[in-house]
């Protein structure tokens, strides 16, 4: 077992570099390719050009494009990020300080969606089509598809605005995540309940499950010891892509509650064409993208040892 | 003594006792202390004066900076670093007298050299490039300070608004042991003479100011200002109406209704510097003849759009002078008249109208795309068909920074507005024949030597009267040449706490506090 294991490290580490690589190549070229430069968009519709120049000058954005990429290269091989085009922040503190809100906002929330999300998709399953199965999958639904926008703007007016119970967005205390939180975690409850719904609907028609039942085994046992068991596999790997997708996804979520997140200040960067933080940003979110599909996998083989020979 | 320096030194008097009355009168209720918190639309970018552009890092320099000069909230020039000035019968040099006994935040003085350090960096002496050198290279030749007190200004030539320029934020005197020790991180760590201190500045989250007790002035009487990035309009308000702010900027308004019937809130609306318009390609046809861009311009219903889409959120204007601005004329603009719009396309050799595409953005300015939509409709009556583009803004500045001749906009919904507020830099910028993009802002292609002449004049006569006279003509020129379809002045609404008294809220969109700014237990 500790073979295949460290096979599988070994393997999928070497497999990360080049990955990375590409990244970083891409993250580059993406950014050039659009309309706009980080001068044009600071000098704003009024600027003329000798201001532009000024500032062409002094972020190097007036070398060809192999130089600049090989310099960013070379400081990010070094472990520097810059510093932002915009604000002179340092590159690489700015995009800590945002991952550590939204992670905590990720984990928080899939912590959420996945204690509620996993019941709520067992309980549905043990009674297809009854009411208790129609209702939770109905909530499950308009979970998944309450716009973000909307449906955080409502919390924020009754509890922070009618009920005054919970501090009207930004960061500093645990009350201040409690909004957030809800409204992340209510889309990912929705997308697991379905999931394990189904997952379960199919495992408790296989053999193995009846076998669990023909043994005499009580049907809790036979429910969550046999069939939610093997129904985890693909609820697994929806978990790990939602953790993947709250961390560059929760931008809405971020903006709506002004939460100084990693989604935000990559969106304004973006819109800024403020290169060094974009392309940090990329390579630190691609970097935790691989390492949690790295996690994945490394679940299944947990879960599932069969994959363990493979 | 000229009769320009009788009235600069009448109108610095004016302004003087202007300020001292106004504080006996507020003087008895204001209270001392308090935190302000501020929900502002979007985080600053920079607190080094000459690398501010935009209204929000503004707002924070306005708290711990000051000029020589400043505006008030209507944009008039007031002393605040200098006690007067006076300026030479050809027009060529200003010599400002400083106060005495004025310490930056760092403790090191204020003087003449301080000064001289500061416009030296700007005009490229130390080598050092700045973001806004361009509202001074062209104007200053040097800076001299020939004692501890006094500072004199070379100029190119007799700059007709030398005081608006230097009441910018851009001109605000900044600590030399303060640049030479951060450099330029010195807009992260900003060190100016203003009622407050900076204490920090943590991306995205907020900017933290105090009081600052060595300031030359009465004390500030609040403690501390907090202002918080907070992007979405709806968050804003709500924030408001839960008491976690007590100041918020741009106040969508569609929700002013509910906020006025709110008796812990109060609203204000100012007047703003931002002008909106459609430009028009003035080398292409059917634009290079002027009866079409006239008869586009007599199509639109200006008042209209500011009744019923502004919502009384917007004032007509007939040239591209905002009202505010110095050196506005208040002259009649095109009115609406569709039949009159219709005979003159029928003229050009176009009774039937034309298709065009207007490029719009969305979203950037008050409700930009509500007003392209409108516009495609009323030009849809008279028979010229729109079609409508919206571009993401860094496409659209790309398409606004093309020469004139490679520039493939026909027509666009286009925003502008003044640092320096005044007439002649709304216009020769836009509309000289000198300026075209991207040198200048000339996105038009648009040229007429008579207004050239005139407002190059206008911007070298220091007599106010006769220099207003050419900027009339001169916006009377334009209103005939219809290069752009002139439509609005946007006025602009912020909310805050019964308990907050006089915000400073400036006709240039910066939304900030001074030292008389005070909050209720």
């Amino acid at each position: 077992m500790m073979d295949g294991l460290r096979g599988l490290v070994v393997r999928r580490a070497t497999a990360v570099l080049p990955v990375l690589l590409g990244v970083s190549v891409l993250s580059f070229a993406m950014l050039r390719v659009i309309p706009g430069d980080a001068a044009v968009i600071l000098g704003g519709p009024q600027a003329t050009e000798a201001e532009l120049v000024g500032i062409r000058r002094e972020y190097g954005l007036d070398q060809p494009l192999l130089v600049q990429y090989l310099r960013y290269a070379g400081r990010v091989a070094r472990g520097d990020l810059g510093v932002s085009i915009r604000t002179r922040d340092p590159v690489r503190q700015l995009l800590v300080d945002g991952l550590g809100v939204t992670l905590t906002l990720a984990t928080l929330s899939l912590a959420l969606a996945v204690t509620l999300g996993i019941p709520a998709g067992v309980v549905a399953a043990r009674r297809p089509n009854s009411v208790i199965d129609v209702l939770t999958m109905a909530g499950a639904l308009l979970g998944v598809s309450m716009p973000v926008f909307w449906y955080g703007l409502v919390l924020l007016f009754v509890f922070a605005g009618a009920l005054r119970w919970l501090p009207a967005g930004g960061v500093g205390s645990v009350k201040h995540l409690v909004l957030p939180v809800v409204v992340l975690g209510t889309a990912g409850m929705g997308v697991i309940a379905r999931l394990t719904r189904t997952a379960m609907l199919e495992v408790m028609h296989q053999d193995f499950v009846r076998t669990a039942r023909a043994k005499g085994l009580a049907e809790r046992q036979v429910v969550l010891r046999h069939a939610l068991w093997n129904a985890l596999n693909p609820v697994l790997t929806v978990v790990g892509l939602q953790f993947g997708f709250l961390l560059g996804g929760s931008v809405l979520t971020e903006t709506v509650f002004a939460l100084p997140g990693i989604g935000r200040i990559m969106v304004n960067a973006v819109f800024s064409r403020d290169y060094p933080v974009v392309q940090g940003g990329i390579l630190l979110v691609g970097t935790m993208f691989v390492l949690i599909n790295f996690l994945t996998d490394l679940a299944y083989v947990l879960v599932n040892p069969r994959l363990r020979e493979a | 003594v000229t009769r320009a320096r009788i009235h600069l030194v009448v109108t610095a008097l004016v302004a003087a006792l202007g300020l001292v009355g106004a504080s006996g009168a507020l003087g008895e209720a204001e209270r001392r202390g308090g935190t302000l918190v501020y929900a502002s639309t979007a985080d600053i970018i920079s607190l080094d004066p000459p690398n501010v552009s935009d209204t929000i890092s503004g707002a924070v320099v306005q708290m711990v900076y000051e000029g020589l000069v400043g505006f008030t909230s209507e944009m008039a020039v007031v002393p605040r670093l200098a006690e007067s000035w006076t300026v030479s019968s050809d027009g060529l040099q200003w010599t400002f007298k400083l106060r005495r006994g004025v310490r930056f935040h760092d403790g090191t003085p204020m003087n003449a050299q301080a000064v001289k350090y500061t416009f030296d960096r700007i005009l490229g002496v130390s080598g050092e490039s700045v973001l806004r050198a361009n509202l001074y290279l062209p104007y200053i030749k040097s800076v001299e300070a020939p004692d501890e007190q006094t500072v004199r200004f070379v100029l190119q030539f007799p700059d007709a608004f030398f005081l608006n320029r230097l009441a910018g934020n851009q001109a605000c005197v900044v600590s030399p042991a303060a640049h030479r020790r951060y450099g330029k991180d010195l807009s992260r760590n900003p060190v100016g003479t203003g009622p407050f201190r900076f204490v920090h500045w943590m991306a995205n989250r907020e900017v933290v100011v105090e009081r600052f007790d060595g300031y030359w002035g009465r004390k500030a009487n609040l403690d501390r200002v907090v202002v918080r990035p907070v992007p979405e309009a709806g968050a804003r308000v709500i924030a408001l109406e839960s008491g976690d702010v007590q100041l918020a900027s741009r106040i969508p308004p569609e929700q002013v209704g509910r906020l006025e019937r709110n008796a812990t809130l109060k609203l204000s609306s100012q007047s703003t510097l931002r002008t909106l318009f459609v430009g028009m390609h003035a080398q292409k046809p059917p634009w290079s003849d002027r009866r079409v861009r006239l008869a586009l311009s007599y199509a639109i219903d200006k008042e209209a759009i500011a009744r019923s889409l502004y919502q009384g959120l917007a004032e007509v204007i007939p040239g591209p002078v905002p009202r505010g601005a110095s050196g506005y004329a208040p002259i009649p603009g095109l009115a609406y008249d569709p039949d009159r719009a219709k005979r003159l396309l029928a003229e050009a050799g176009y009774p039937h109208g034309f298709e065009a595409t207007l490029v719009t953005v969305k979203g950037r300015y008050l409700k930009d795309f509500e007003l392209a939509q409108v516009i495609q409709q009323q030009l849809g009556e008279v028979g010229v068909q729109l079609k409508l583009d919206t571009v993401e803004w860094a496409r659209y500045l790309d398409l606004l920074r093309m020469a004139p001749d490679k520039s493939p906009l026909q027509m666009w919904l286009d925003a502008w507005s003044t640092a320096t507020a005044e007439a002649a830099g709304v216009i020769w910028p836009r509309f000289a024949c000198s300026e075209f993009r991207p040198k200048g802002a000339n996105t038009n292609g648009y040229c007429n030597p008579e207004l050239d002449r005139i407002v190059h004049e206008a911007e070298r006569t220091v007599n106010v009267p006769a220099r207003d006279r050419l900027l009339r003509r001169a916006q009377e020129v334009l209103v005939q040449d219809a290069p752009s379809i002139f439509l609005i002045g946007t006025r602009e609404v912020v909310g805050m706490s019964a308990r907050l008294h006089d915000p400073i809220q400036m006709q240039n969109e910066t939304l900030t506090v001074n030292e008389r700014t005070w909050l209720d237990p």
